[in-house]
Parts: C-alpha cells; structure tokens; sequence
C-alpha cells in the first residue's frame, strides 16, 4: 500500500498558496456602490469620505500597496487626527521600554481641549500566526483623575501592532498649559494554533481502534505568552482651543433643542446639546445630525451616546475636522433627529438592527456671534 | 464613535481586508460573476448600514462578515445550485504566493487542486474554511461570527481539511500506476 501523498498542512499551505484576484469588472461596481452616498445622510457630507473611500479601495483592488509604516497607518486611519498628525502638531515622545521581548514604545502624543491622543507600537519577533497585541490597562493624570477613552485604531503587520489611544479631555484641566499623564499599556503574543497529525510512524504503530484515520486534536485555545504590563508617565503640552457658551434654545417642527456649548480645537470640535427626545418608546435610539458653518464652509457631525429609554438626551456631538478658531460667527445647525426602532426582546444581530426609523428634520439653527 | 470615524474605520477596513471577502465569497460560490455581485451588495449595504455599526457588539471584521453571510444566504434562497461541481471556468483569476514566476504558478496550480474539491465539503465546513483561508480570519473571529467556541471551529476547520486530505490522495491514488 502506497503512503499518502497530502497529509493536512499539505492542505493548508496549498489553500494558503493562491488567492482569488477581483476581476476589474468587481472593481467597477464596487466603486460605483461606494459612490452611492448612504442614504441616511445628506449627500454634500460625506462626498469627500466617500471619494477617498473610492480612492483606497481602487487602491486595494488594483494591487497598489500604500507604502507606509505601520505607526503612519495607524494615525492615518484615526479621524479626527489627519490635520494635526500630517501638520506636526503631535510630540514626538520615542520612549521605548521592554516587555519580555515585546518594545513597547510611544512614538508620540497630542493633546488639545477636546482629545488627548497617544500613539505607541509594540514590537515584538516575526513568527508566522503571532500575533503582538498591545492594549491599555490605565491612563491617568497625575492627580489621579481616570481618563475615558480607548485604544481606537491600530495597524498591525508580522511582528509589530501600532494603535492610537484616544481619551477624552476632562473639563476642569483643559486650560492648563500641560498635563502629566501616566499610561499603562500592555503588550503579549497571541498565537492560534493550527491542527497538527499524529506522526505517521506513530500511527503505524499504534492504529487507532475504530480504523479511522488517528488524529491528534491539540487544544484550540489561544495562547497568550511572553509581555506584561509596562507604565509611560509623560508631560504632554495642550494646544488650546476656544470655548463658547450658548445657552440658546430652539424649537422647530414642535420640539425643542438646546444648545449648551461648543469647544473647537484643532483635532476635532465638540458639542453639547440636548432635546426632548421624540419618541423613546418606539424609537429606542436617537442621533443628532448637524452642521457648523463659518465662512463658506461645513463641517458635519453627529452625536450617538443616547441612553435607551431617556426622554430628554443630553448628547456628546462630535465633528471630526480642524475647525477655524479665530472666526467672529459661526453657524451651528442641527439637521435632524433620528430615532430608530429597537424593542426589547428584538433578535438584534451586529448586522441586522431595526431598519424602521423616524427623522425629524428641523432645522434648529443657532448663530454663534463672538464679541471681540 | 461618530459616523465619520465609522467610515473612516470602513475605509481603513477595506483597506486590509476587501480582498480577503472577496476570496471569502468566492470560496462559497466559487462563481466569479455571482461572487462579484455579492461583494458588490455587501459594500453598499455596509456603506448603507454604517450608522447601525457600534463596535461594542463586535469588530468591524465580523460585521463585514456578517453581511457578507446574510448576502450569501439570500443567494442561495433564490438559486438553487446549479450542480455542485466547480469548474475552472467560472472561478476569477487566480494569484500565486511566491517570490518567483515559477514558484507562483506552482503555487497556482497546488491550490486550484484543491480548490476544485470543495465542493466535497459541507456547507458549514466550506464556510469555515472560507473564512479561514479566503477571509484569513483568525480562529477567535470565526468562532464570533458563527456563534462557535474557539475549540469547535479548530475541530471543524480540522475535519475539513482531513476532508480535502483524503479525496486528494484518493484521486492520487487512482493516477498511480499500478
């Protein structure tokens, strides 16, 4: 009896050896799908994303590698960070501490009145199905005050994962002229296994009863080795920002909008604003869909951190572009509210939220006018 | 998360990751003009539903993913298989992992060998290594996707390739002189 040619890794590196290449045909449609604006939102909005978007997936389909490092394209995919990453605004930190045989280093930091930004990149050895994952355990200030945020954007390669952490900037410390963060962040391999056979040899020597080919199933667990935890303490400088408070209330369509306050820093501009929500009951979550305008140019954003169930919404908006600082009048509207249909009990799936939905169009237009 | 960084993550997504759905679906139909529709549909209707995403249910991955799954369960509701056994013809072109032309195109033909067997595979083991070889998911994001823990898609994932293992050193066996 001959020995069998293909034993199972056989398998997995012939599949693991080709891939299917999309057509020119498949590029075409999805550029044109992409094209199409999502319909939830006004066109003029996300024209430009949609473009770029056109833009890095004809890059991908066409085979053209985007020759960047993983720590730049890990910044590059954070919104909000663009203008103040590519105008070198963020502080070059480079400090590198060892964790096992994981370099956990930050590479650079950025904060203003709305966000404190930190970027890091672990390195670690190039196996294959290794995977160096990084994540933050703490961040605080130096008086102890716990930061809210996460890690919100990595990039990860054989051997190396760079991630941007993003935290909030507390109220009460936005006016200082630097802050003291301490951050501790973590990085380990993770590997999954793949299935391994018995020896053939082994198997000869001892078949398995049932006659079945014997198979040696390892455990499946994922592996987490090597790393640990590491602490950065830094001093970071705030690029300042302007704050305006408006305390101007609007109704339109028969509910009322207030708008509390707006912070504009260079990174992104945020909002405080709050309204009667609709309808909580049938509609279990709301979102506020608005544009800032100064000179001839938007800015749009939106607010999502809605409480289920809550009648009157206090919403964190946020508007992801620098916006100018130094203008005398800007014009905040607030497009509409949505609410979404979510019933308790409902099978939700990520994939398969409840596509009824209720848009109230305003507008609520505030004008912000700034005495010198 | 606001809707601009949702799309922004989409984009950075599609980045790293369309190829690997395209080859995902592929492995399922292996039709390149159905396939090429399908991702087609799953771009708009994840462009459409972005403002639905909140990634504390889950990794952008596996709701890419799971459009992709729910598209390909609307295909084969309304087309009833047209036979089972895949062709050459119909499948896209294939690219070769190798640093030269001629490891390439040995590479093209080991896994058209075995890629023409998958079809010997149940739904369920297709989808698995469909995901794991055309997606390139990792154990931990199939296992989210399909409702499995990690152990079972490693059991499964290994059975199917027992699977492909066998019929090819069945038709290996059937080539050999005797």
């Amino acid at each position: 009896m001959s020995q069998d040619r293909y034993s199972v890794s056989d398998v997995e590196e012939m599949l693991q050896g080709g891939a299917f290449r999309p057509s020119d045909d498949l590029q075409i449609r999805v550029r044109s799908a992409l094209r199409k604006p999502p319909p939830a939102f006004p066109v003029p909005r996300y024209a430009w994303m949609a473009g770029l978007t056109v833009m890095v997936v004809a890059l991908v389909l066409t085979g053209i590698v985007i020759a960047l490092s993983p720590k730049e394209k890990a910044a590059s995919i954070v919104y909000g960070i663009g203008a103040v990453y590519e105008a070198g605004l963020v502080h070059p930190i480079d400090e590198t501490r060892q964790v096992g045989d994981i370099s956990l280093t930050v590479d650079w930091v950025y904060a203003d009145w709305n966000q404190i930004l930190v970027g890091y990149t672990a390195q670690g050895r190039a196996d294959h199905d290794i995977h160096v994952r990084t994540g933050v355990v703490s961040a605080r200030l130096a008086d102890g005050t716990a930061l809210k945020g996460d890690a919100i954007a990595g990039y990860g390669e054989m051997g190396a994962d760079s991630s941007v952490a993003a935290f909030d900037m507390p109220e009460d410390v936005r006016d200082r002229q630097t802050i003291d963060l301490q951050l501790v962040l973590q990085a380990a391999y993770e590997q999954y296994p793949t299935p391994s056979e018995t020896d053939p040899a082994e198997e000869a020597q001892n078949p398995s009863p049932s006659g079945a080919s014997s198979v040696q199933l390892e455990p499946f667990a994922v592996i987490t080795t090597g790393g640990g935890e590491t602490t950065f303490e830094f001093s970071i400088p705030v690029t300042p920002g302007r704050v305006i408070e408006v305390g101007q209330t609007v109704e339109a369509k028969g509910y009322a909008v207030t708008l509390e306050q707006v912070v504009i820093a260079p990174s992104m501009t945020t909002a405080r604003l709050c309204f009667e929500v609709p309808d909580p009951v049938h509609f279990r979550q709301w979102f506020s869909f608005v544009t800032l305008t100064t000179g001839s140019k938007g800015y749009s954003g939106a607010g999502d951190d809605y409480q289920v169930g809550e009648p009157y919404s206090c919403q964190r908006v946020e508007i992801g572009e620098s916006v100018p600082l130094d203008r005398d009048r800007y014009i905040f509207r607030v497009d509409e509210l949505a609410g979404f249909e979510f019933h308790p009990g409902d099978i939700v799936t990520t994939d398969m939220l409840p596509e009824e939905q209720w848009r109230v169009k305003g507008p609520w237009v505030f004008t912000l006018d700034i005495q010198p | 998360m606001n809707q601009k960084q949702k799309l922004a993550q989409l984009e950075a997504w599609c980045n790293r990751e369309m190829t690997g759905l395209y080859n995902y679906v592929v492995y399922r139909v292996a039709d390149q003009t159905a396939a090429d529709e399908i991702v087609a549909t799953v771009c708009e209707r994840g462009l459409k539903r972005l403002h639905q995403y909140d990634r504390r249910r889950g990794s952008l991955t596996a709701w890419m993913f799971g459009i992709a799954r729910n598209a390909l369960n609307d295909h084969f509701r309304i087309r009833v298989r047209q036979g089972t056994e895949i062709s050459l013809e119909a499948l896209p072109a294939i690219q070769g992992r190798g640093d030269t032309p001629e490891e390439q195109i040995i590479q093209v033909e080991r896994f058209e060998q075995v890629v023409l067997l998958l079809d010997h595979l149940t739904e369920t083991e297709r989808e698995i290594v469909g995901l794991r070889y055309g997606g390139e998911l990792k154990y931990q994001e199939i296992a989210e996707l399909m409702g499995l823990n990690i152990d079972h898609v490693g059991v499964l994932l290994y059975r199917a390739l027992g699977k492909l293992r066998d019929v090819l050193n069945e038709k290996e066996a059937e080539h050999e002189p005797r």
